[in-house]
């Protein structure tokens, strides 16, 4: 499904990584670990389109969308990835019913198909009595369920989730793995990046970076 | 993706309530600005034309009187007015009638006020002309009527027949009868006297005025100084020209006495005029750089918000439509408001300014005053869709996770 070819991304003399290659396959659950700076994030930024690397590829679908215009992105962005970031990244202002319309205007779906696929989404991740509440107002655990909602609204292909339990309790972290486990049972791709072994055992796959290289690599 | 105008209006609205304290604050500023700049810009354009038309339905002839003591008569012949001088000496009240470049000693033309009949005898006896004796017209009937003869040309000119009356200003209160009209140079005139004697005499050259001595006498008390009458003379303007001619005697160092209060007028006229464009501008600039700065605020508030549209997958385009679609709706919401709120500043500025100037102010609304603010308004729009548009495209969705990290 993604093909990560010899990717590279160095700012100045400084390599954040360094030729690293593996292959997603469609309903994957891939966990990248590794110390801080290792290039965890870096990888993830340039598979989900926010970052360009310096060379390599990342063939999504037969397409490697290192060449994508801006426009091209910008799709693959809003209908193939979900992200979910560890600082959850939802309008404080807006409720999360808003919160999680962003994705589908974006995307030009009708106001009626937007509505369903909100309260679906929202009945799914258990936040369906929470849609007018403003996401300032949830607590952390309710941040990261709406942030994983809103990244499944167009229904992507592969959801980036960067340690989505960092800022959580052992509890609710717990829960939002069991999230994550459900959603790839469903048949969504997972790559997740994670600190802890625990969370990182739930994966089919492992893949360990230490200074911007894959250092390990398995699979179960 | 690109945003399509179905959804448009729904991410305006949540966008619009993302940052709503930041629009409000840009709606009432919009709103003061475009009040005041469309209430000056309306007065600017309203009261001269306003005050002009005034002038005309009050004097229909448009006449202003200015009386001069010239130092240098080709002047004011050269700037194109006949001129009449007068001797005060009451013992030779000499009208000397003048056109041409005849000498003040030319005794031919002219029409002479005698103190006395013994005077009058001495001269008369100089002199070959014939002449005819007549009854005596009083100058004036003390409610500040004068009775004075124009030549024709002067007549068209100002568009009065017999009977006709010559206003020469709008706040003091004398007038002109034109009690004859005379249309070659030979002519009989008849003089006022003390005595209650008149005298015809013929006047060659046609003569612009005739003015009786009363009528130059009350110029001398009301300036309150002596008018050298051997070089003074009168010539009847309109109005709106007397400030002008004003400005022009007094460049050339030749004084004026200004019998009306219309030449004060009309330069207080001509400030407030200036006065009202200088301020239109002021705050049509001011105005235009506040909304810059305040758009600047918007999208640095923004930009995180901005960050997160793009990295779920809006385009640059889309985003620039939605910050200003929404800044564009506030500007029109504000016009509309400012519009009405300049119609109340226009009533209340009317009576300030009527007081300050002494001069009755009527400022309505010029239709196109906003819509000019607004153009304006909205070429600086484009210029800030310009300056904003690389910005919006440096927006990196990164920066808001790097930021975090």
């Amino acid at each position: 499904m993604i093909t990560v070819e010899n990717l590279t991304k160095s700012y100045g003399g400084f390599f954040a990584l360094s030729d690293v290659s593996f292959d997603v396959e469609k309903g994957d659950y891939i966990a990248v670990t590794g110390r801080s700076g290792s290039g965890k994030s870096t990888l993830f930024h340039i598979i989900g389109g926010l970052d360009r690397p310096t060379d390599g590829a990342v063939i999504f679908e037969g397409r490697n969308s290192i060449n994508f215009s801006e426009k091209e992105m910008a799709r693959y962005r809003n209908l193939e990835i979900g992200f979910v970031f560890q600082s959850f990244h939802l309008e404080p202002s807006y409720t999360v019913y808003k919160n999680l319309e962003i994705p589908l205007l974006i995307a030009g779906i009708d106001k009626n198909t937007r509505d369903e696929r909100i309260r679906l989404n929202a009945d799914k991740l258990g936040i369906a009595d929470k849609l007018n509440n403003l996401a300032n107002n949830l607590s952390g655990g309710e941040k990261q369920r709406v942030a994983i909602a809103r990244a499944l609204m167009n229904n992507p292909k592969v959801i980036l989730a960067d340690e989505p339990c960092g800022n959580l309790d052992s509890l609710n972290a717990e829960k939002i793995m069991d999230i994550f486990t459900a959603l790839n049972n469903e048949g969504i791709t997972v790559l997740l990046i994670t600190h802890h072994i625990k969370d990182a055992q739930r994966a089919k796959k492992i893949i360990n970076l230490l200074d911007g290289e894959i250092v390990y690599e398995d699979r179960k | 993706m690109k945003i399509g105008n179905n959804v448009l209006f729904e991410l305006l609205r949540i966008e619009v309530a993302a940052s709503k304290k930041y629009y409000i604050v840009f709606f009432v500023i919009l709103v003061v600005f475009l009040s005041i700049t469309i209430a000056m810009f309306s007065a600017a354009i309203s009261v001269p034309a306003q005050y002009k038309k005034d002038l005309s339905d009050v004097y229909p002839n448009g006449a202003g009187v200015l009386i001069s003591t010239l130092s240098n008569v080709d002047a004011i012949k050269n700037s194109g007015a006949d001129y009449v001088t007068f001797h005060n000496s009451y013992a030779t009240n000499l009208v000397t009638l003048k056109n041409g470049n005849k000498s003040l000693d030319d005794l031919s033309g002219e029409a002479h006020i005698f103190k006395n009949e013994t005077n009058r005898n001495s001269y008369l006896s100089k002199i070959e002309r014939p002449f005819i004796s007549g009854r005596v017209w009083n100058a004036s009937d003390n409610n500040g009527h004068y009775n004075i003869w124009l030549s024709a040309f002067v007549a068209n000119a100002l568009n009065v027949t017999v009977g006709g009356i010559v206003r020469p200003d709008i706040g003091y209160t004398f007038e002109l009868n034109v009690i004859g009209i005379y249309e070659d140079h030979f002519i009989t005139v008849k003089e006022s006297t003390e005595e209650g004697n008149f005298y015809e005499i013929e006047i060659r050259d046609n003569p612009d005025f005739i003015i009786s001595y009363d009528l130059v006498n009350m110029f001398a008390q009301v300036m309150g100084e002596s008018i050298d009458l051997g070089t003074a003379y009168l010539e009847v303007y309109d109005v709106i020209d007397i400030a002008k001619i004003a400005d022009k005697l007094t460049k050339e160092n030749i004084d004026y006495l200004d019998f009306s209060n219309a030449v004060e007028n009309v330069r207080a006229l001509n400030l407030s005029k200036s006065l009202f464009w200088l301020l239109t501008f002021l705050l049509l600039f001011v105005g235009i750089f506040a909304v810059s700065n305040i758009i600047s605020m918007i999208v640095n508030v923004r930009e995180k918000g901005y960050g997160l549209y793009k990295m779920l997958g809006c385009e640059t385009s889309g985003i620039i439509k939605i910050c200003f679609l929404g800044l564009l709706f506030i500007l029109i919401l504000s016009l509309v408001i400012g519009i009405f709120c300049a119609s109340l500043i226009g009533l209340y500025f009317q009576s300030f300014a009527s007081n300050l100037f002494n001069i009755e102010f009527h400022i309505g609304l010029v239709w196109y005053a906003p819509l000019m603010v607004f153009t304006m308004h909205l070429l600086a729009f484009a210029l800030y869709y310009l300056k904003f548009k690389r910005k919006f495209a440096s927006i990196s969705p990164l920066s808001i996770l790097l930021e975090e990290k």
